[in-house]
Formats: structure tokens, C-alpha cells, sequence
């Protein structure tokens, strides 16, 4: 026997198959899992699709966040036209304190507003024009010549007092 | 060399089964289990357990990776046979490493006959392993697919000369691979 004959009948071609049981299991086997790959599919799809939903509705969510956000300025803005406890809130003084304040006080600036203060209180709230007047010329008089200048905020009366004191100091100046 | 007409069908069944047409499935299975399993009995030295062992794990393998066959870079077969013959050495590393364990932890058996077909189909399986790809495929085209020299030179675009030569060296190496035995069948 000559060594090609001795390969030949080592390589030689299998007379033997495999049984078909087999094929048959491994055919269930493999089935099995090209329908697990359909299912992947399906979900991968519905996934895809459940993600776009989820993203909407995440969208949706910020925005009507966002629209909350400014309806809650809304609501700071009625919160604070609550009436307030007025124990919790600082008592304003009343005018005749103020009065009071401006002439305990020894700095001069400081007496000068709270005599304005006063004024105005007298004026606008009680309509008491001889104290406003009283408190207006305590003010001209402890302030400074640069308060003398006319302002917006400034009452009818203390406007013309202002007037008046210019012109006193003008008259003396040029009497001088 | 592979015409258009098969690859654009190997590509629509791939398709098909990767989207989960069972149909699909069936035809290419049954088309490609009978080359697949002789394939895999002629590397197995014809050791049935071996070889329905490296089946199921070659089907198994195939079908979970289906999405990595290329149709334009071969056939379907071709591309079981490289799955196939990657299960065989993986297969057969499993069997030493678990002989290694077995002969370190029980006395060693004696077999009556020395070697038995599943020892027979081992070394041939194992030899063949050990092969260049080159030598394996040509002994695969003379033996398996029961080629002539002229067709292999044909089907190779290679001269039947160096078909030939190519054949001798193959044989002379699966000689030397399978060792005394192989004089003395």
C-alpha cells in the first residue's frame, strides 16, 4: 500500500450523515432565533417609537413648565396684594412723631429730613396745612442751600416755599 | 468565482432573515446542511459526537451572527465552513485542556485497542488544524469535493502543474501533521 492510498483512506469522503433528529432539532434551534430576531425588530421600532412619544411629551412638559414659571410671577404679584398682618409689618411713624424725631435729632441733615417727612405727612394725609407749613420751614431752615432746588416729588406747598426762600436770598445777596 | 445572480440571492436571504422571515430561513438551511455537515464529518475524521457537537455550535453561531455575512465576499457555505472549522479548534483545545485535567486528578485508562474511531477522528481532525490554509483547502477540493487536479487548476485559475505540486506538499504535510500512523492505516 503506497502512502497516497494511506491518506486516501484517512481523508476519504464521509460515508456517514448526521441523522436527521438532529437537523430537525437544530432547524426548531435556529427558527427559533430568526424569530427572536423579528421580535428585536419590533421592539427595536416600537423603542424607537416609544422614544419619540417619551421625547414629545418631555418637550411638552418643558414647555408648560416654562408657562408655569411665568404664571407663578403672576402669582407673586397677587401674593403680594395679600393683606399683610399688620403686627408683622414695621408701623410707619405717624407725622406729629416724625416732628418730634426731626427735633430730638442733633444731626442736622437727619433733622432736616424728618422734618420734610413730617411735612409731607401733615399735608397729604391729615390736610393739616399749618403744621405742614410749621414742619416745611423747620426743614428749609436746617437744610442745606442745595435742597433749596425745586424737585418732582416736591408738595404744592413746599414748592412755593422753596420759591420764597430763593427769593429772600436773593433780595439779601443783592441788598448786601 | 461567484456569479451576480448568487450573491444578490445570498443578500435578499440574509435580509430576509435578519428580518425574521422563517421561510427564508428553512430554504437556506436546507440548501446549505448537507455540504455544511460533510464539510464538518470530513474534518472531524468522520468522529460523529465531534462533529454534531461542532454542528450545533456552527448553526447556532451562524444564526446569531448572520448580520456579519458579507454575501459579496463568499458564499454562505464557505462562510459556515470558516465558522465551522474556528468550533472545531476550539473544540478540540477544550478536549486537552480537559484530558490535561483528567490525567493530573485519575489513573490513566487503558484502551484495549489503543485507538478507537473517536482517537482515529481526533487526529485526523487535529492534523488538519494544523494544516496552512492552503494545504487544507486543496486536500478539501481532492477529497472532500472530489475534484480532479485539472478542475481545482480551473476553478483556482492556477496551472495543473502547480495544482499538482501544490497537492503533493499537502499530503506530505498531513503525513508529517498526523504522524507514523498514517503510513500504517
Amino acid at each position: 500500500m503506497n502512502e497516497d492510498d494511506s491518506i486516501e483512506s484517512l481523508l476519504h469522503l464521509p460515508t456517514e450523515t448526521v441523522n436527521d433528529v438532529l437537523r430537525a432539532e437544530l432547524l426548531r434551534h435556529t427558527s427559533r432565533r430568526v424569530r427572536w430576531h423579528r421580535r428585536t425588530r419590533t421592539l427595536s421600532r416600537m423603542g424607537l417609537l416609544a422614544a419619540c412619544f417619551v421625547g414629545g411629551m418631555g418637550a411638552m412638559a418643558l414647555v408648560q413648565a416654562l408657562s408655569l414659571e411665568s404664571r407663578t410671577v403672576t402669582v407673586v404679584v397677587s401674593t403680594a396684594l395679600r393683606p399683610v398682618d399688620p403686627a408683622a409689618q414695621p408701623r410707619r411713624a405717624t407725622p406729629a412723631e416724625l416732628e418730634l424725631e426731626a427735633e430730638r435729632t442733633f444731626v442736622r441733615t437727619e433733622s432736616a429730613q424728618r422734618f420734610r417727612e413730617a411735612g409731607d405727612g401733615y399735608l397729604r394725609e391729615l390736610a393739616d396745612h399749618r403744621a405742614a407749613l410749621r414742619c416745611y420751614r423747620n426743614f428749609l431752615d436746617e437744610a442745606d442751600e442745595a435742597d433749596l432746588v425745586v424737585l418732582d416729588t416736591d408738595t404744592w406747598l413746599l414748592t412755593s416755599l422753596k420759591n420764597a426762600r430763593r427769593k429772600e436770598i436773593l433780595n439779601a445777596n443783592a441788598d448786601n | 468565482m461567484r456569479n451576480g445572480d448568487g450573491v444578490r440571492r445570498e443578500a435578499i436571504l440574509r435580509e430576509a432573515v435578519l428580518a425574521g422571515d422563517e421561510v427564508a430561513w428553512q430554504a437556506w438551511y436546507a440548501e446549505s446542511c448537507a455540504p455544511l455537515e460533510r464539510y464538518v464529518l470530513w474534518r472531524c475524521g468522520q468522529w460523529r459526537d465531534l462533529a454534531e457537537d461542532v454542528l450545533q455550535d456552527t448553526w447556532l453561531t451562524a444564526v446569531r451572527s448572520i448580520r456579519r455575512f458579507r454575501p459579496d465576499a463568499g458564499t454562505f457555505v464557505a462562510w459556515l465552513r470558516g465558522i465551522a472549522a474556528n468550533v472545531i479548534r476550539q473544540q478540540l483545545r477544550q478536549q486537552r485542556r480537559q484530558r490535561r485535567y483528567s490525567s493530573l486528578n485519575a489513573e490513566p485508562a487503558v484502551n484495549g485497542s489503543g485507538h478507537s474511531a473517536s482517537d482515529r477522528g481526533e487526529r485526523i481532525a487535529r492534523t488538519l488544524d494544523a494544516l496552512s490554509e492552503r494545504h487544507e483547502a486543496v486536500l478539501r477540493a481532492k477529497y472532500l469535493d472530489e475534484l480532479t487536479v485539472e478542475q481545482i487548476a480551473l476553478a483556482w485559475s492556477e496551472s495543473a502543474k502547480a495544482v499538482e505540486s501544490l497537492l503533493t506538499r499537502a499530503r506530505i504535510a498531513f503525513r508529517e501533521a498526523y504522524g507514523p500512523e498514517a503510513e500504517q492505516p
